[in-house]
């Protein structure tokens, strides 16, 4: 049994929008449904320019596993599906809708009727859910996978441990109830006889309401997470909940566990009880550049800058937008973006948060070993990343690193220690599998950790792989 | 969509997006404000000519690593403060009355030679401070040596300061030395902003205490006669030359403690802390190897390398 340690970080009185009531958003005059919303995806747009559409209806199907069926988040008229220029990728398809502001339910919206597991599978897919976080795998994938393996316990991650982000939060407070419904639905339909809400010890009025709701019930529990940066992760939430390691290269389900977002079970439970599939996503919109810092319900396809509008407008002028919490998410260099399923956050900051910080040299003052979640010694993996030392670099355990970013977040000298890690953590990886081994020793001259990035690409090792396949074709 | 498009130009960065509140110079201000007071003690127990001392060495050295990172091409560092960290380290080894050339040409050793030439801050092996005041009391001891400072005394078997005195200050000695109560107060506000690991200074002083003892000496005289306090605040906190983990900073300490002891008892020099922080800054990249953290999936044993 490893030491229960606390290794990470504790941001204090972080959130500005924590006990802020989720406030549905006015519908905009126009929202912009995004078609790829994670990488690798294809849709299929069923609907023309010039249809009619309700509030619900299916207007994109999934063209692979890895994606979900897109649906319309207003009533109102298709004006143009296009591609756009925009943060996503260039060639993204966004549907355009001028929204009549009557918010007609589709005749498909209906309360589903579940007689079979079946039925609750093919109700999950056509809903459009994404399993959150960082996962963004359509709910009914992970589903489907968790039912194939042997799972025996569901945890709900309810943890929202980064700066600003509350939605999550006040989701769990305000549908409790949604939020044991969808958990038990889940254990039912896969077998699962352990359910456990994990949920950060911040949120005590979630806590609370969670705690009344699950009276009585015996086959979901609730658990209190220790609130740091980074227990919503795998490995350290099922660290935290009960006790198990998780191996690096390991899923959950290798443990028989299954991690679900606590903001998906809840969209799980409204969309069993009234058949609405995913057509918004709760949204904290905080930062020192935002008037009115709240939790909004915001319809999928939203520009940001009507959520902005909606929030109070700027108060400072924004300098940095970033989608998704301060760790984790990503900036988008202009506000060409509209709200995606998988957005959490929409943080907006003034010229007084959006300086540039230069890495400076690493003093060696231990902090980032201080905070990493997995023991690591950071410090020590970046002297092997820059001496391209694949022997050390395994030694050091460096490919458990789960990227957390914690060991940047605490660096007094800004080194970005998990972006260089991470990189190099792929850069082995592959450099291993063509040398057939699995930790590589590489000469100093055929990586630097500038090239990281770039040298599997046109690397010693790609070229190698390359010969062998021309002697078996010969 | 672009018609919308009205924020243009805006900062990209990658994750994390928001730095922890700690950054290098800020750690280096909470050095220099734990010298505070010992500064303020030096000034009421020394008079001006202490102010001189500060004043040169500080200046110096933060000169000495703006024209250094000029003539290398580097990066301007001085905005970090840890020049005048070593500055104040420099001025806290000097006596009130030495010529003032002297700390200005130790802070030539230690900023030029011990810091920059090995690649600047973090990158060198031995403590500039250290390295550069001892340059200077190998070169001209008898400019260290004024035949009263506690050790002095207790090495010619004369009486020595009374225990109160020797921890209030009351005695010769050097600027930063003398009172290990002024030393003791920056200590604690280093410990509890969080800036060292007060296990370090805590196992030092109780490594030289033990030795001491082992000796036959008095413990507490050897603790806070000399610059064993100076050193247990200022010099094996320092984050470059001392091991990563915890476990390897205890094993740093109690060596530096023992030689420490072992230098001020048989050299010629009366105090041994300058050598003994020296020496043990040069295992440190031993005790590091040795000292490997246990990551939670070892994949190669230790984590060593």
């Amino acid at each position: 049994m490893p030491e229960n340690k606390l290794r990470g970080i504790v941001f204090p009185k972080s959130k500005k929008t924590s006990g802020m009531t989720i406030i549905p958003m006015e519908v905009p005059d126009m929202v912009y449904i995004p078609m790829k919303q994670a990488p690798g995806e294809v849709y299929l747009p069923i609907a023309s320019p010039g249809d009619r559409v309700k509030l619900g209806q299916l207007i994109a199907e999934a063209g692979s596993p890895r994606c979900a069926p897109i649906h319309s988040s207003v009533s109102g008229e298709i004006v143009s599906i296009d591609t756009l220029a925009a943060n996503r990728d260039a060639d993204e398809l966004y549907i355009k809708i001028r929204t009549d502001g009557r918010q007609d339910l589709h005749e498909s919206v209906v309360p589903p009727r579940i007689r079979s597991s079946y039925e609750f599978f093919e109700v999950v897919r056509s809903s459009g859910l994404l399993n959150f976080g960082r996962d963004r795998t359509p709910l009914s994938t992970v589903l489907e996978n968790a039912a194939d393996a042997k799972v025996d316990t569901l945890i709900v991650n309810g943890t929202e441990s980064e700066p600003f982000l509350s939605a999550g939060g006040m989701n769990m407070l305000s549908f409790p109830g949604f939020m044991k419904d969808g958990a038990l639905a889940i254990m039912e339909h896969l077998g699962l006889n352990r359910g456990i809400f994990a949920v950060g010890s911040d949120k005590k009025p979630a806590m609370e309401a969670l705690k009344k709701e699950l009276a009585g019930e015996n086959r979901l529990e609730l658990y209190s997470v220790r609130d740091y940066y980074p227990n919503g992760f795998d490995t350290v939430l099922i660290k935290e909940v009960t006790g198990k390691l998780l191996p690096p290269g390991k899923k959950p389900a290798d443990l028989g566990i299954l991690i679900l977002d606590c903001g998906s079970v809840i969209k799980l439970g409204q969309l069993l009880d009234t058949g609405l599939p995913l057509v918004s996503r709760s949204i904290t919109v905080d930062g020192d550049a935002i008037a009115r810092p709240m939790n909004v319900e915001v319809p999928i396809g939203t520009h940001v800058t009507d959520l902005i509008a909606f929030c109070g407008g700027e108060k400072a002028p924004i300098r940095k937008i970033i989608i998704g919490g301060p760790i984790t998410g990503r900036t988008i260099e202009n506000s060409n973006y509209s709200v995606g399923k998988d957005d959490s956050a929409l943080l907006c900051f003034s010229e007084l948060y959006a300086k540039d910080t230069a890495e400076s040299s690493c003093i060696r003052c231990s902090r980032c070993a201080a905070v990493c979640p997995m023991d690591l010694m950071p410090m020590r993996i970046m002297d092997a990343v820059r001496r391209s030392d694949g022997r050390a670099f395994s030694k050091l355990s460096a490919f458990s690193c789960i990227g957390c970013s914690a060991c940047s977040y605490a660096c007094p000298a800004r080194i970005r220690l998990s972006e260089r890690i991470m990189k190099a953590v792929a850069y082995f990886k592959n450099a291993g599998k063509a040398e057939g081994s699995a930790y590589p020793s590489l000469s100093s001259n055929s990586a630097r950790v500038a090239s990281v990035g770039t040298a599997d690409a046109n690397g010693a090792p790609s070229a190698r792989r390359k010969g062998k396949g021309g002697r078996n074709a010969g | 969509m672009q018609d919308k498009g009205y924020l243009e130009g805006l900062m990209v960065s990658p994750a994390p997006h928001i730095a922890g509140p700690m950054d290098s110079s800020l750690i280096m201000q909470d050095v220099l404000r734990a010298g505070i007071p010992a500064i303020i003690f030096a000034l009421i127990r020394f008079g001006p000519k202490a102010l001189a001392v500060l004043a040169v060495s500080i200046v110096s050295c933060v000169f000495l690593e703006a024209v250094t990172r000029n003539i290398l091409g580097r990066r301007q560092t001085i905005g970090d403060m840890s020049a005048a960290v070593t500055g104040m380290i420099i001025a806290f080894c000097c006596p009130a009355d030495i010529p003032l050339w002297m700390p200005a040409v130790a802070s030539f050793c230690a900023i030029v030679i011990a810091k920059q030439l090995f690649g600047g801050l973090g990158q060198n092996f031995a403590n500039p401070a250290v390295t550069g005041v001892l340059m200077m009391v190998a070169s001209y001891p008898e400019v260290f040596t004024s035949g009263d400072t506690p050790l002095e005394l207790w090495n010619n078997n004369q009486d020595v300061p009374g225990m109160l005195d020797l921890f209030i200050g009351n005695t010769s000695g050097c600027l930063g030395e003398v009172s290990a109560a002024a030393l003791l107060l920056g200590c604690l506000y280093m410990v509890f902003r969080r800036t060292i690991d007060p296990i370090t200074p805590l196992v030092y002083l109780a490594s030289i205490a033990a030795s001491a003892a082992f000796m036959g000496f008095n413990p507490l005289f050897h603790v806070l006669a000399g610059s064993s306090v100076l050193a247990a605040v200022f010099m094996v906190n320092d984050y470059a030359t001392t091991p990563l983990t915890r476990k390897g900073r205890v094993i740093f300490a109690v060596i530096c403690g023992m030689l420490t002891m072992l230098i001020r008892v048989y050299s010629s020099y009366p105090d041994g802390v300058l050598f003994a922080v020296l020496l043990t800054d040069l295992l440190t990249p031993h005790i590091d190897r040795l000292t490997g953290r246990r990551p939670l999936f070892a994949e190669g044993g230790s984590g060593d390398e």
